[in-house]
């Protein structure tokens, strides 16, 4: 792990006893699951399957939480909310905001997956 | 792994000789997670290897399919699980073995369904995402109470309850004997009964008793605290009154003792009458006549009068606070209830009619009893507050524990304490800030009770209460006692015996020391 990456997931690194090695086995599972499911999100989103979207929505938000549990992973659950409400437009309002973050994340989920490599 | 796969990781081969043993005393235990979130199924098998076999699953067809198979000594569950909700898969799994301590896990910590799964039983729920060394701790607890939970219960919660009235005949100690000869001597004679003994003896049950054995049986049973009423209403209560007798008695009122007409009183707290109250009850005791508080027709009674008191009748008497006739009257025949610490090999008959009651009464079908080590600290402590502490401090239990067992754990840490102390006690640290401001650590107090598990915080925070306006009352009055009991609104006597229950000094300099 860099020093930046370090400090950029020092309370993740805090929760897993500061074990490095097992953050980095931990971002490449995250690697792997999140993209698929993010994509189900929009896919879920957009088709308006609400109650779907509700549920990959709240597994999304539980695998990100392992190394984020502030913004923008926090911010899954106004858009989980309102698809639990049905409220189509709420939740496509919430998704667009949240979805370029969350890709974000996942891109430094990667980066920190691919220095176990 | 793809989800609906299930994991067992890997378990060594080669036997025992090889095997890591973790701190328990069987081989490793095994640890069930269920969880479709494959980072927490990775998690909880690399931070949780040092102390137990770790087996994982996806979802929840698999995850019951490995409990069937298996031993779990625990299992950490996921809440939302993709096939079945979590709720349904923990209800599945108490089928199974209820003794299995079961962890929800969720990313909604505050949610309902966190509720529900602790109001089902769960052992306990972790909020994702995991702190490795919370969970690392929480296993350990839940693998802990699954063993002390295995062992054989020393006292079952299964025996009959019986109704209230029962538990006064329970009990073999000789001091319990003594009173179930007395009641049965008198009970039949129709002779006023003194019952005697600190508080939470069980004085009310030994006037129901005596009620019940008597030839009244069929007749009216009336019970009256005379301490919790003031003293015109306590003769009201007693004599009942006639319209318009005083501000607001806006009609006629019967009293007890006309209400109770060929039945029994029971007059608790007997020491606590004012002198006026007390005339009144000699002429029942003698004549069985009295009148209505405002009223000059003379009405007649035939009442049985059983009553109760812990306060030193024979002291007060000496103080001019008390009667003696009265005195003489009611104690012509005198039931002593032995303190709770006096009769020390009762208290596992006394669990056991607890137990049992509040197994029914909270609704506890699992629950099996208690552990050895727990009837253990139970017998050997002194009971303050005798039977009604015993009985308060078991259901708190009941209703407290999630295992089928209750080990010393769930005691209250004045109970399981002498287990767990060391150092200065907070009690010391209180007594310390209690000197320097007096009745400042009220908040204090409650709190530690409340930590403590108390069972007693109404009794223990009045008392300190009480002793703190005692006190001040006092120095506002130069240790002057008559003074002070006029303040105070209560007898001589009734300042006298809180004196010295609460053992204040009344310095010659009229300092008042405690």
């Amino acid at each position: 792990m860099t020093e930046a990456q370090r400090q950029r997931f020092a309370a993740a690194l805090q929760r897993v006893a500061g074990d490095e090695d097992m953050l980095v086995m931990l971002a490449s599972i995250a690697a792997e699951d999140g993209p698929p499911m993010l994509k189900q999100v929009h896919t879920h989103v957009e088709s308006l399957e609400l109650s779907e979207a509700a549920r990959v929505g709240h597994a999304l938000k539980g695998l990100l939480s392992t190394f984020e549990s502030g913004p923008p992973v926090d911010e899954l659950q106004p858009m989980i909310d309102a698809a639990r409400k049905d409220d189509g437009n709420a939740t496509q309002l919430a998704h667009a905001s949240v979805s370029p973050k969350l890709e974000q994340l996942l891109g430094e989920i990667e980066e920190l997956a691919g220095t176990g490599k | 792994m793809a989800a609906g796969t299930a994991l067992q990781a890997p378990h060594n081969e080669t036997g025992a000789q090889s095997a890591p043993r973790s701190k328990w005393s069987k081989s490793m235990p095994n640890l069930l997670v269920i969880d479709d979130d494959r980072t927490i199924l990775a998690l909880a098998e690399k931070a949780l290897a040092p102390i137990a076999d770790v087996s994982v699953a996806a979802n929840a067809a698999d995850g019951l399919g490995l409990l069937r198979e298996g031993e779990f000594d625990a299992v950490l569950l996921d809440i939302q699980l993709p096939d079945q909700n979590g709720l349904a898969v923990y209800c599945e799994i108490r089928e199974h073995d209820r003794r299995i301590p079961v962890i929800f896990m969720t990313v909604e910590a505050a949610s309902n369904t966190a509720i529900e799964a602790m109001q089902l039983g769960a052992f306990d729920y972790i909020a994702k995402p995991l702190n490795v060394e919370s969970l690392r701790d929480l296993v350990e607890k839940a693998i802990e109470q699954r063993q002390i939970s295995s062992v054989p219960v020393a006292i079952s919660a299964d025996d009959e309850g019986g109704d209230q009235s029962a538990e006064l005949f329970i009990g073999r100690s000789p001091v319990m004997l003594d009173v179930f000869k007395a009641v049965g001597k008198v009970a039949k004679q129709d002779v006023p009964i003194l019952v005697r003994g600190e508080s939470g003896t069980g004085k009310e049950l030994v006037a129901r008793a005596l009620f019940q054995y008597s030839h009244r049986r069929d007749e009216t049973f009336l019970a009256v605290n005379c301490a919790a009423l003031p003293d015109n209403l306590l003769e009201s209560e007693l004599f009942g009154h006639e319209k318009g007798a005083f501000t607001g008695a806006e009609s006629r009122r019967i009293g007890k003792f006309e209400q109770c007409n060929g039945g029994t009183l029971f007059l608790d707290e007997i020491g606590d009458m004012a002198p006026t109250v007390q005339a009144k009850v000699l002429r029942v005791l003698q004549e069985q006549r009295f009148e209505r508080v405002g009223g000059n027709k003379e009405l007649t009674t035939n009442v049985r009068i059983i009553a109760a008191t812990n306060r030193p009748l024979e002291q007060m008497v000496e103080d001019g606070d008390y009667r003696e006739d009265l005195l003489y009257r009611l104690n012509g025949v005198t039931i002593e209830l032995p303190p709770l610490r006096d009769r020390l090999s009762d208290v596992p008959a006394l669990i056991r009619f607890f137990l049992a009651q509040a197994k029914v009464e909270f609704n506890k079908p699992d629950l099996e009893g208690l552990s050895p080590e727990a009837v253990d600290l139970l017998t050997v402590y002194d009971w303050p507050g005798n039977v009604r502490q015993l009985r308060a401090v078991i259901r708190r239990c009941v209703l407290d524990t999630v295992m089928p067992v209750i080990t010393p754990d769930t005691l209250p840490d004045a109970i399981a304490g002498s287990r767990h102390s060391g150092g200065k006690s907070e009690s010391d640290k209180t007594d310390k800030l209690e000197n320097e401001a007096p009745g400042s650590q009220l908040p204090q107090l409650v709190q530690r009770l409340l930590k403590e598990k108390s069972t007693n915080v109404y009794g223990e925070s009045m008392e300190y209460m009480e002793r703190f306006v005692i006190l001040q009352v006092l120095q506002a009055t130069d240790g002057n006692q008559s003074q002070a009991a006029e303040i105070l609104g209560i007898t001589r006597g009734k300042l006298r015996d809180r004196i010295n229950s609460y053992n204040i000094v009344l310095k010659s300099d009229v300092a008042v020391e405690s």
